[in-house]
């Protein structure tokens, strides 16, 4: 059976938030252009990659991979808390629309 | 030696594009024992250690961690049980202090929590332990590093390079923090070049050369191996 071990509560706010900073930046330039108000479902799957991705670059600037993993946090639960804001933030704009 | 390998990688192979780094290395840890892996730069010390810590992917080959075989290993499985990496590349974060660090460590393996205070004054860090590790000279850095694994209190730690650019009191103070670990029963390998030091704290040495690895036994044969001092030492006759 696989055990998913969480990061501890200070790291994972971090990865959230640094994910949560990156989307709303991301979604705020994407706003400014034109037929940015309304975006097509890749685009926003476009976002989120981007999103997770620098959240998860600016980690590893920090050494968290390693630090977490000796830890017992596996690399993908990490990407999957990168990915969580992202995901409900862009379901969530859908669904306002 | 006193029990039977915590952690054997087998005949592990990698290749980095066309270049073939391991070719058949084999480690083994034992618990309570130094185990020290020697070889000139880019022999594949370090890519051997990741490969048997679960970080990288070897080609081929086989890691076997407290009866468990792996074929692929993950860090951090292999770290549930009780494995603690210690990379070349740097463990801990810059911006945060390592008392914050070790209070992450507690909070997933409360064991430590009673080691803390035990570890900082062992590797001189009381004063140190507040501040930003960043703000850290390499050297407290590095020993900031060890007090972490010192303090996860593993059944097995790989170490790379853990004495590059320590100054001689400091590496005393890593040996001795190593020493302490071995005696409590971890299986201990460390790499590296600064070989005085790496031969004073070991109990075996193995020789990585040509892709390969070789078991030279205990510190004290080494000197005789001939050509062991030729190829790696530089000495010779």
């Amino acid at each position: 059976m696989t055990v998913v071990v969480l990061p501890p509560a200070a790291f994972l706010g971090r990865i959230v938030g640094r994910s949560a900073i990156a989307w709303g930046a991301l979604r705020g330039v994407v706003g400014f252009l034109p037929g940015g108000a309304d975006l097509a479902v890749r685009t926003s799957l476009l976002l989120i990659v981007i999103a997770a991705w620098l959240a998860l670059f600016f980690g590893r600037r920090r050494n968290e991979p390693l630090f977490l993993a000796n830890l017992g946090v596996r690399r993908g639960v990490i990407a999957g808390c990168a990915l969580l804001v992202p995901v409900l933030g862009e379901v969530a704009v859908r669904i306002v629309r | 030696m006193t029990d039977a390998a915590v952690l054997q990688a087998n005949s592990i192979g990698k290749r980095f594009g066309r270049r073939r780094v391991l070719s058949a290395a084999t480690l083994i840890a034992h618990p309570g024992s130094i185990t020290v892996l020697l070889g000139r730069n880019g022999a594949g010390k370090s890519t051997l250690l990741k490969i048997a810590a679960g970080w990288w992917r070897a080609d081929y080959g086989v890691v076997i961690y407290k009866s468990a075989r792996y074929r692929h290993p993950r860090l951090a499985d292999l770290a549930r049980r009780g494995l603690f990496f210690l990379p070349d590349g740097g463990l801990l974060d810059p911006l945060r202090s390592l008392r914050r660090q070790m209070a992450a460590l507690v909070a997933r393996f409360p064991a430590a929590r009673a080691r803390v205070a035990h570890v900082l004054e062992l590797l001189d860090l009381e004063s140190l332990a507040d501040h930003p590790v960043g703000s850290l000279s390499g050297g407290e850095w590095r020993r900031a590093e060890v007090a972490l694994a010192v303090a996860r209190q593993p059944e097995c730690l790989l170490a790379d390079e853990p004495y590059r650019g320590i100054a001689p009191a400091d590496a005393e103070t890593l040996s001795a923090a190593f020493r302490t670990l071995a005696g409590e029963g971890s299986a201990v390998v460390i790499t590296g070049h600064d070989v005085p030091i790496l031969l004073g704290v070991a109990d075996q040495v193995i020789w990585q050369t040509a892709g390969t690895t070789r078991y030279l036994g205990s510190p004290d044969t080494v000197e005789t191996h001939d050509q062991f001092r030729r190829e790696y030492l530089g000495r010779w006759p």
